[in-house]
């Protein structure tokens, strides 16, 4: 079957960009989940209250 | 993958693509300088082709940063506008120039033919890479404390035409028709040698505008995703874009850039910098063989 231009066209914009946008996702999730874990592994704030 | 006559190995193409998305990665570029030549010196691509799919892939990249940049709320949109109105003409000439560079078909220098379009192309990315890699190693050991401040560049100094503020630079009264000049070079650039032409405006914002770096960054990337839309579109309709192969460059560099994002985080500025210029090096050896191996055949 071949593509009629306007379609491939549109496809050659709307494929990458679309890629872009769900890798953004999943960047910002990865981050997300990184900045999380750091944050679990820092030693407990000292309690001065005693 | 059979790519204009020419039969492509794929996981080839995906290695290809991990290694210009590491460099896209580490140095902050797109890339688009090293993949274009590449394409066609090693996998033996038309000129035309790599350039129309290199623009292709380079919106996936360019929307991923774009994004990015977006949410950390560095750039300047007005000066991004400005910059697409003269970049649509650019990057339509430049696609035509492509197709006419075609259409012209070869060229005697001595008694040697050499096609039009590699001849034109790769002469315009040997005097692009000169000029990058001369830059990037004069400024390896220089300090760039001072540009994270906005300064008045020469450019932001010319009074010609209407002028508009940038507040978020911040700078004031900066001429309207100077930046969308600018546009319409880095379009040409863009349609001509398919690439982001990050490489080139990058010094422009940063020495010419006097851009704090963060603000460059932010900036250039709204006007390559511009740039690259419209020089893509460009090259579809002339039937120069190869879809599979930009989808197999795109996932292989849009993933392999974070790992050269985790390189420059680990690797001193100097280096950085100083690897730079001489992978540019390696590419212009590249396309220097390429265009002999040509006018041999």
């Amino acid at each position: 079957m071949i593509m009629p231009m306007w379609l491939h066209v549109v496809a050659c914009v709307v494929v990458p960009a679309g890629w872009g946008v769900v890798m953004y996702f999943v960047f910002s999730f990865v981050d997300a989940r990184r900045a999380d874990r750091r944050q679990q592994d820092e030693p407990p704030p000292i309690d001065y209250s005693i | 993958m059979d790519i204009a006559g020419q039969v492509v190995s794929l996981p080839g193409l995906a290695a290809l693509g991990m290694g210009v998305g590491v460099v896209a990665g580490m140095f902050g570029v797109g890339g688009g300088f090293l993949l274009t030549p590449l394409l066609s010196v090693v996998f033996g691509i038309p000129l035309p082709i790599a350039v129309g799919t290199g623009l292709c892939q380079m919106i996936g990249i360019a929307v991923v940063a774009w994004l990015r940049h977006r949410k950390l709320g560095q750039g300047e949109v007005r000066f991004d506008f400005l910059m697409f109105a003269g970049s649509l003409v650019g990057v339509a000439a430049g696609a035509a120039a492509v197709s006419a560079l075609e259409r012209a078909g070869s060229m005697n220098i001595g008694s040697a033919q050499i096609p039009t379009v590699p001849l034109v192309i790769y002469g315009a990315y040997v005097v692009l890479l000169v000029l990058c890699s001369w830059l990037f190693w004069r400024q390896a050991g220089q300090s760039i404390e001072g540009l994270n401040e906005p300064r008045r560049g020469p450019l932001a100094r010319i009074r010609f035409g209407p002028t508009v503020d940038l507040p978020n630079v911040p700078l004031r009264d900066v001429s309207a028709l100077t930046v969308a000049y600018i546009g319409l070079a880095l379009g040409f650039v863009s349609g001509l040698m398919g690439i982001g032409g990050g490489v080139a405006l990058m010094p422009v914002l940063i020495y010419g505008f006097g851009f704090p770096i963060k603000q460059a960054a932010g900036t250039g990337i709204l006007a390559l995703l511009f740039t690259v839309t419209m020089g893509t579109v460009q090259h579809a309709m002339a039937g120069h874009v190869h879809l599979p192969m930009a989808a197999v460059l795109l996932i292989g560099s849009t993933i392999s850039a974070q790992i050269g994002a985790t390189f420059t985080r680990k690797l001193p500025a100097r280096t950085l910098r100083k690897t730079f210029a001489l992978l540019i090096w390696v590419t212009i050896i590249a396309i220097a063989w390429d265009l002999a191996r040509q006018a041999m055949v």
